[in-house]
């Protein structure tokens, strides 16, 4: 088991080393931020001595080795734009995002199990119809038209909910709604079709031969075994989310990972971008590590 | 030596593929019809320049409504432009990314997919952990990293929408051929003396165009999503293109005064997007139903 757990651990910091130069290069190769950090008259002297500054002058490889000795020392750079540690710019946001990934995870994950039981339990009348629209919809609707819309009726029209920004639990409805709806769709769908399986099966029908009541064998038989593959995709979904964070993010005007991100993205902020990237790709490297362990341990036929 | 051994399960021809159809959800098929048919002749189709407006017919509403005009269906946008046009001509572009993207990401994952689970070893571990890296990369932060770095481009976005979404077609038609390879049919072919290249795209290829098939059908609503999303964030195609993203980012804040300018492109998303992925369902549950945690 730890031999397992050592080489996943390995793995998964190949993985992040891997994806940290491609975002080095392709940063990098793709533009000159420079340009869009001096004004536009500035004379060419000005931005080369810019550029000298901030180390853009040497060779892709030389800044690599630098960026690299840097990190060992615990010094992820410098954000351009807000002259200050990246490590210190990307604190606050994290946790807004974390906040609101981690509410709709379970908004989606409570709402997705409670359609899909309703769904299999009444498989081919309304509950189920209404449950596999929800699903549909939620797979089919992007989250910035689904933000919008939201906006429009809730807040502009009834003015029920505010618009944008962080605040109190009702500032999270519809971020976390629109958000989590792709997952509640997935969840949906996957806990109906193993619901269906579980419910067909041999132990299920001696169940309810023993005569136990409906709710008894639904919940306490069938349930419980249909959740395993649901929660590993609610593990892995969770880094999906972290990402997707972004537009809703940007929707909403949430003070987030996923905005500053898009801002640093902007404005060339290279160092910050490097850093926010490496962070999301960090957070889902790392469930998808604990994902796989937690699967190990239940399934000892995964260690070999 | 001719040792001829067939594949496990026949692949499909055009013909099969025909009669197959027939069985398809009517309304998403018409509709998937519909917007192809749209996008390859958009051209000849739309009534009026896509990209030149009327001043005089700033944000004229639909036809059905007051004050509309017949010659302007849909309505016209804060510019003056035909809505219907503009959709005309957006469906030619999102159809175009999500094509290319799609063939992109099938021919690309099913090499790496194929290869990978054929090969084993090394050439395996190297190829998953591409994979895992790719899977864990916040597509939508590398595709606003692209657009922004290389400027607004069609290609920008098609390459970085390909360039990610091969990783689940790899990660999923290697765990068939793990399956696959144990089987007589691999074995015999190996004792013919079939070379390893010929096993992988002559024997093994065609029993994994069913997850195929039905991943690319999944996947077109994803793209039109995904550059739809980008174009929304202002890093998706230029300008000049008229696409269903920068529609309804044009009329987003004229929705209490205009909001036809919004809704149309957004339910050409909605309902496009709603037509692939039930054809995609409809495909898993004829063809695949393994795949069904999708």
């Amino acid at each position: 088991m730890l031999r397992f757990v050592a080489g996943r651990l390995l793995q998964a910091l190949i993985t992040l080393w891997l994806l940290s130069l491609a975002v080095f290069v392709i940063a990098r190769v793709s533009g000159d931020p420079v340009i869009i950090l001096m004004p536009m008259e500035a004379s060419s002297q000005e931005l080369a001595a810019l550029s000298k500054e901030l180390g853009l002058d040497r060779s892709i490889a030389h800044q690599y080795w630098v960026y690299l000795q840097n990190v060992a020392q615990g010094d992820f750079g410098r954000s351009f734009r807000y002259r200050r540690p990246v490590t210190d710019v990307v604190g606050q946001p994290l946790l807004n995002t974390l906040w609101l990934a981690t509410s709709a995870i379970i908004f989606s994950s409570v709402v997705g199990v409670i359609l899909g039981v309703l769904a299999a339990t009444n498989r081919g009348r309304w509950p189920d119809r209404v449950a596999m629209l929800v699903s549909l919809l939620g797979q089919s609707l992007p989250a910035f038209a689904v933000g919008i819309i939201f906006i429009l009726v809730f807040s502009v029209t009834l003015g029920w909910l505010p618009t944008s920004g962080l605040g109190g639990p009702a500032h999270y409805v519809l971020p976390v709604i629109t958000l989590g709806w792709v997952v509640t769709a997935s969840v949906t769908r996957l806990l109906r079709s193993s619901m269906l399986e579980v419910l067909d099966s041999e132990f299920i029908k001696l169940a309810r031969a023993k005569g136990l009541g409906k709710r008894t064998v639904v919940f306490k038989h069938a349930l419980r075994n249909a959740l395993v593959p649901v929660v590993t995709i609610i593990g892995m979904t969770y880094g999906v989310l972290l990402t997707g964070a972004i537009t809703t993010e940007v929707v909403f005007t949430w003070p987030g990972l996923g905005r500053l991100a898009y801002n640093a993205v902007l404005s060339r902020d290279f160092p910050l971008v490097q850093f926010c990237v490496l962070i999301f790709a960090a957070l889902i490297i790392g469930l998808n590590f604990l994902v796989d362990v937690s699967y190990a341990l239940l399934d000892p036929r995964i260690r070999a | 030596m001719d040792a001829r051994v067939l594949p496990a399960s026949k692949p499909m021809t055009l013909m099969r593929a025909f009669g197959w159809m027939k069985d398809a959800p009517k309304l998403p098929l018409a509709m998937v019809v519909l917007v192809l048919l749209v996008a390859l002749f958009a051209p000849v189709l739309t009534p009026h320049d896509p990209n030149m407006g009327v001043l005089a017919l700033q944000q004229k509403p639909p036809a059905f409504m007051e004050d509309g005009l017949f010659d302007y269906a849909l309505g016209t946008d804060r510019q003056g432009r035909d809505i219907l046009s503009r959709l005309i001509m957006g469906a030619r572009v999102s159809m175009a990314v999500a094509f290319i993207c799609v063939v992109l990401s099938v021919v690309i994952g099913t090499v790496m997919g194929l290869v990978s689970g054929y090969a084993g070893g090394t050439v395996d571990s190297v190829i998953m952990r591409i994979v895992d890296g790719t899977l864990a990369f916040p597509s939508l932060l590398l595709a606003l990293v692209f657009g922004v770095t290389a400027g607004p481009s069609f290609w920008t976005v098609v390459a970085v929408i390909g360039l990610v979404s091969w990783a689940r077609y790899a990660r999923l038609i290697r765990g068939e051929v793990l399956l696959l390879k144990e089987r007589d049919f691999v074995a015999l072919a190996r004792i013919a003396g079939c070379s390893p290249a010929r096993i992988i795209f002559v024997h093994l290829l065609p029993n994994v165009a069913n997850t195929i098939i039905v991943l690319a059908t999944l996947q077109i609503g994803n793209v039109i999503i995904t550059e739809s999303s980008l174009t929304f964030l202002g890093v998706g195609v230029p300008e000049s293109m008229p696409t269903w993203g920068r529609m309804l980012d044009d009329g987003r804040n004229l929705l209490d005064s205009a909001w036809w300018i919004s809704a149309m492109p957004g339910l050409a998303i909605i309902s496009v997007v709603l037509a692939f992925n039930s054809l995609g369902d409809w495909a898993r549950d004829v063809l695949d139903p393994k795949l069904r945690a999708l």
